[in-house]
């Protein structure tokens, strides 16, 4: 007799319509948001590949009236070549810019190893190898330009930047300027409508 | 008697379709509300939602790359090195466990790159004992990663496949969460630990990769420094802790092998000489004392 209630408990249970549909709007906007950037996250990491996962990092932002930038700093204490997979499909509006420097933003002898525009719902990646290259021949250039050192001295450059390495990485997320939005709401009350974006970065080192 | 049945059944039809209905009414309120409040940015694209945005982020190595560093290093494995299990339970603060969640994260990793799998086995147990205090239980719930993980005893590539889905599930975690700052003073943990790992080979060994690698954990201690000082709530433990790395940092920039190189340590593999390695394993072994006693 027990039996049979709780057969027919399980069968309203499980085709009772109006629970099926309430499964569905269960998810808030934000939640929805978290999932697809763990989806984000995940294609991200699978750029990397053969390389070993070290470390992801999801970067927010808000557009405001005016560009900005927001710097993130990577450690590549290995020397080893890493490679950087960035995932911007998080980004809907518009595209960001994206500079990877030596050094962060307050020195101003800082050299430029990568940069990339347009960057919005797509996904690339970059190494640290190439970058490497850039940096020595950055750096034999400001030696060659030097006029006021001793030969010595200029040797012990040179061989300084044949071995140089690169052991953090400053990334610059330039975010655009964007229109500032509003919305009014039923009573007629204006609000500011934040527009914002996520751009992910994965980072993974070889491993041989 | 047959209507009688059929009496009881419609009743019991009834009483459980109220019991659905109700449930699934009361769940979603509060989410409802929520999404009405955003639905109109949703449809524009534009994310209206509570994600914290950080002014300072950084992405320091994981312990696995801390501990494989201490591998290629070609530093064999040493007994008594790691912290002891048993004082997992004399860390009654949130900021002990989770400073000691890395100290084992890294204790773990530095097993198994070892092959010592019997010990490897005891530290994943207690990480998952700390990741219960500090709220990241979740994570060694998902997946039968201790099941999972004693199966695969013997087999390195299988366990580190693990150590890194963990590290990926924390990660994910973390992010999800926004819990930077328990990952900044859980990174610090397993930033010492490897310090900890490598200071004590030098004592009783000059290799000069040892040195080197000092030099490499050493780059990143600035950033810690910054990322402890952003954390929002700054307890003693952690200001005390923040200033004893300082400490540290400092006459690490003051020996004169680092020094000499000037604006070039930023580029390079600094090799100290082997009483200036001395003078700070000194300083890295009373920190690590600091932080697991």
């Amino acid at each position: 007799m027990i039996g049979k209630y709780i057969f027919l408990f399980l069968i309203i249970f499980n085709f009772n319509p109006s629970f099926e549909a309430q499964k569905e709007v269960e998810l808030t906007p934000y939640q929805e948001r978290l999932i697809q950037l763990k989806d984000f996250r995940k294609n991200c990491r699978m750029a990397l590949r053969p390389f070993r996962y070290d470390g992801s990092l999801t970067t927010h932002f808000t557009y405001k009236e005016f560009d900005y930038s927001k710097e993130v700093e990577i450690a590549t204490i290995q020397n080893e070549n890493y490679r950087l997979s960035f995932n911007s499909m998080g980004i809907s509006h518009e595209p960001i810019s994206i500079k990877i420097y030596d050094k962060p933003k307050k020195f101003i002898n800082r050299v430029l190893l990568y940069e990339t525009t347009d960057v919005a719902s797509n996904e690339f990646t970059t190494e640290t190898k190439e970058m490497i290259e850039k940096l020595k021949k950055a750096k034999s250039e400001e030696l060659a330009k030097k006029v006021d050192i001793s030969e010595s001295e200029r040797l012990y450059q040179q061989k300084i930047i044949e071995n140089i390495r690169l052991k953090k990485l400053f990334i610059n997320y330039i975010i655009p300027y964007s229109e500032r939005g509003y919305k009014i709401d039923e009573e007629g009350n204006e609000s500011r409508v934040l527009t914002k974006g996520s751009i992910i970065l994965a980072v993974g080192y070889n491993n041989l | 008697m047959r209507k009688h049945n059929l009496y009881h059944t419609l009743i019991f039809c009834l009483i459980a379709s109220i019991v659905i209905s109700c449930g699934s009414e009361n769940q979603p309120s509060s989410e409802l509300q929520e999404s009405e409040k955003t639905s109109e940015n949703k449809d524009n694209h534009s994310i209206e939602v509570e994600i914290v945005e950080k002014d300072f982020e950084f992405m320091p190595p994981s312990p696995i790359q801390i501990a494989s560093i201490l591998k290629k290093a070609n530093m064999n494995y040493e007994e008594g090195l790691t912290n002891k299990v048993s004082n997992s339970k004399q860390y009654s603060t949130k900021f002990k466990q989770t400073i000691n969640f890395g100290v084992y994260a890294c204790d773990l990793a530095y097993c198994v790159t070892n092959d010592k799998f019997a010990e490897a086995s005891e530290y994943l147990k207690v990480s998952k004992e700390m990741a219960s205090k500090i709220g990241l239980e979740s994570i060694f719930l998902s997946d039968n990663l201790v099941e999972r993980f004693e199966k695969n005893v013997g087999n390195q590539d299988s366990v580190m496949s693990i150590l890194f889905d963990i590290q990926i599930m924390t990660d994910d975690y973390i992010q999800d969460n926004e819990l930077t700052d328990l990952s900044v003073i859980y990174f610090t943990g397993a930033w010492v630990e490897g310090m900890n790992i490598g200071t004590h080979t030098i004592l009783g060994n000059n290799d000069h990769k040892i040195s080197v690698l000092l030099s490499e954990q050493m780059t990143i201690a600035r950033s810690l420094i910054r990322g402890l000082r952003a954390v929002e709530n700054q307890s003693d433990d952690l200001i005390d802790l923040t200033d004893h790395i300082e400490e540290v940092v400092d006459a690490y920039h003051n020996l004169w092998s680092v020094k000499q190189e000037g604006e070039n340590i930023e580029y390079l593999d600094v090799e100290l000489k082997h009483e200036e390695a001395i003078s700070i394993s000194e300083m890295i072994l009373e920190l690590r004392e600091e932080i697991t006693m």
